[in-house]
């Protein structure tokens, strides 16, 4: 999901303000999104439910810098165990302490960003 | 450099590390177990359950200003233990300095991964640990180890002889050393050389 935010708001609420319902990510299988363009301010959601253990494999990359958060939320607060302010790229394995549905979320900041990722859901060992 | 939090491991293409956990344990000895005669003379690390908990006690244990830190190399798309990278002996004050200890575990020696570990390794090294040299000290004998720390870039500085015992022996070692302004400088190219963005 896509969601243009008007105006400069907090980048917790803001995240708070475009949250999406989990969609499915399959398990073991790459979701790839190539060349998403996001206008100045707006951001991009994807989000997923991950059990204690369960990990969000991802690469992502942006023309120009972005803030990228990963969070959920928790007796109606949002907690953001991830977050890069002003970030181009990143690359890594996010593993979930606790069951939640989580949501990555890349907002643009002043200029249009470019957004290419790819993420993978990986199921804890059970 | 990626920065690191609790709950995200820096990741390269194909690997990923994280410290180790007692989770690990089992699947760790069966690997190790399992590379003996990879690792020859050249390394001993934990081979059964004792040996394990006490590599946790000096490696798995994270404060602001660790004496050791370890990393288990992973490999992303199924979680397989490739190896692993300890930061020993680390002093701080003027000198910022660590040892590097590393080994492969059997199936994945010579592919590539634990190159790609390396690199990740030495992002943790001067980003996480804030570090300002990681000496590594290989045995002239051991090729692939001296093959490794040159493909990424460490110097050679010296040879010390009878330098460490290892295997009950007191044994020759070529020295290196990678220092956190030329990992800045190499970073790229290294990732290059891998025909990998760096991440």
């Amino acid at each position: 999901m896509t969601c243009r935010v008007p105006g400069l708001i907090a980048g917790v609420a803001l995240v708070a303000a475009c949250a999406t319902q989990p969609a499915k990510l399959q398990p073991n299988v790459p979701k790839v999104v190539e060349w998403l363009t996001l206008a100045p301010y707006a951001s991009h959601e994807e989000c997923v439910h991950l059990d204690a253990g369960d990990r969000l494999d991802y690469y992502f990359e942006t023309g120009t810098p972005v803030q990228f958060t990963i969070w959920y939320r928790e007796a109606g607060v949002v907690l953001a165990p991830v977050t890069l302010d002003r970030t181009t790229r990143d690359s890594r394995v996010f593993e979930a302490a606790l069951a939640h549905d989580y949501c990555m979320t890349w907002q643009a900041r002043e200029e249009e960003a470019l957004l290419t990722y790819r993420v993978t859901l990986r199921p804890a060992h059970r | 450099m990626p920065t690191w939090t609790a709950a995200a491991f820096p990741a390269g293409h194909r690997v990923y590390l994280r410290p180790p956990r007692k989770s690990d344990a089992s699947r760790f000895i069966a690997a190790a177990r399992g590379s003996s005669r990879l690792h020859g003379s050249w390394v001993r690390p934990p081979v059964d359950a004792r040996g394990y908990a006490a590599y946790l006690r000096r490696y798995a244990a994270r404060n602001a200003q660790p004496q050791h830190a370890g990393y288990l190399v992973l490999r992303r798309d199924d979680d397989a233990l490739v190896g692993v990278y300890n930061f020993s002996e680390i002093v701080r004050g003027g000198f910022q300095n660590a040892y590097l200890g590393y080994y492969a575990f059997a199936p994945h020696a010579g592919n590539g991964l634990m190159s790609e570990g390396l690199a990740l390794a030495l992002d943790a090294a001067f980003g996480i640990l804030k570090l300002h040299r990681v000496e590594a000290n290989v045995q002239p004998s051991n090729r692939r180890s001296l093959a490794l720390v040159q493909r990424v870039g460490f110097a050679r500085e010296g040879f010390s002889r009878r330098y460490v015992k290892v295997a009950g022996r007191w044994r020759d070692h070529v020295r290196f050393a990678m220092l956190a302004e030329d990992w800045r400088l190499q970073r790229s190219a290294f990732f290059r050389a891998l025909r990998l963005a760096a991440p």
